[in-house]
């Protein structure tokens, strides 16, 4: 009797100790899951990491309606800030994104949102957005409002922008210094990744990030 | 094909008239396609220099546009901006690629909206070397 107790205790010992690891385990994935900075196995592991809420900007379409980030809940939104007079940075921005979407399937694309946020609204009307913005691809949607909500947004996404002092005698002839990134938002409104302006010519790359996040919408959901 | 070969003729008359002395090559130039009002937009190419002396491309015209003038982009922590500068340098032996995102020439006051598929004079000013006429494409993406 008594020379078989520490042999019991031996026998134990191993089992107890893997229970320990496993409900370690548990219990740490459970803190991952709960704390999505530290949750690194979604596949999207490349650039800059976020994955928190994303800001819900309240601005106006080019159509002259409201748009905020929540109505397109169960979609992807990817959007870039500039303005129309842009004659390096957006276009380049724009005809990249139009690739991106040209890249998905016609399923995936129905549930993928691209905007463009002026960070310009005095010249930026909604009638110079729509005419601007859908040249480059007819679904993607010129946003803007106003200076204070716009600087919100900036501030929001860790982006900025600052107005150029006009050239010449011409007060409207300016350029605005902007943010070039690209902001990803997955469909349950999280801050995915943002992409430098470099690359964007990854066309194949960021369709894959996309349908990666697609594949996290439940199935049957609209 | 035959913008290569448009390009290397422009190229040849202009180093015989320059007694062979002053050689630039440009390689795949395009200019943006940009929606109709839009006033401004840029053009990008390769620019190769062959020989012993640099080369300073110090703006240009266009019978399509108002002005032409070489601009690079800045860039800090992800913020874009642009400056005008008075040429861009093609080091002897080097070359300079104008790009999207990075040093270009500004095609200002577009006297029509450009469409993709139609070809754009510009004539590039060159010091040493004067005055290069070539003709660029228009396009939405760098042309492959």
């Amino acid at each position: 009797m008594n020379g078989s107790r520490p042999s019991r205790w031996k026998k134990l010992l191993f089992p107890a100790f893997l229970a320990l690891l496993i409900a370690a385990g548990i219990v740490g994935s459970m803190l991952a899951t709960r704390d999505p900075q530290k949750h690194v196995h979604n596949g999207l592991d490349r650039l800059l990491w976020r994955r928190v809420e994303a800001y819900n900007f309240r601005l106006t379409d080019h159509h002259g309606r409201p748009v905020e980030l929540a109505q397109f809940r169960g979609k992807v939104v990817v959007f870039s800030f500039g303005f129309t007079n842009c004659p390096n940075i957006c276009p380049a921005t724009l005809s990249h994104l139009a690739a991106v979407r040209e890249a998905l399937s016609e399923a995936e694309r129905d549930k993928v949102q691209f905007l463009f946020i002026s960070v310009d609204p005095e010249r930026d009307t909604g009638e110079r957005l729509g005419h601007y913005v859908p040249f480059f691809e007819e679904t993607f949607l010129g946003v803007t409002g106003s200076e204070q909500d716009l600087k919100r947004v900036a501030y929001e996404y860790k982006a900025s922008y600052t107005r150029e002092k006009p050239k010449g005698n011409d007060p409207k002839n300016y350029f605005v210094d902007h943010t070039a990134d690209v902001f990803l938002i997955g469909p349950e409104g999280q801050w995915e990744l943002s992409y430098p302006f470099e690359e964007l010519t990854k066309t194949e790359a960021i369709a894959k990030d996309i349908r990666k996040l697609l594949a996290r919408i439940p199935a049957g959901n609209p | 094909m035959k913008l290569l070969l448009l390009v290397s003729l422009v190229v040849g008359l202009f180093s015989s008239s320059q007694a062979g002395e002053v050689v630039l090559q440009v390689e795949k130039p395009w200019i943006f396609a940009v929606p109709p009002g839009a006033k401004d937009t840029a053009a990008f190419m390769t620019l190769v220099n062959p020989g012993t002396t640099p080369i300073r491309l110090t703006g240009g015209s266009s019978p399509a546009a108002g002005r032409v003038a070489p601009m690079i982009t800045t860039k800090s922590d992800g913020r874009m901006g642009m400056q005008d500068v008075p040429a861009i340098e093609i080091p002897a032996g080097g070359r300079a690629v104008l790009k999207p995102g990075g040093d270009h020439l500004m095609i200002y006051d577009l006297k029509a909206p450009l469409k993709s598929g139609q070809t754009v004079q510009l004539t590039l000013t060159l010091e040493p070397g004067g005055p290069m006429i070539i003709e660029v494409p228009v396009s939405r993406l760098e042309p492959k």
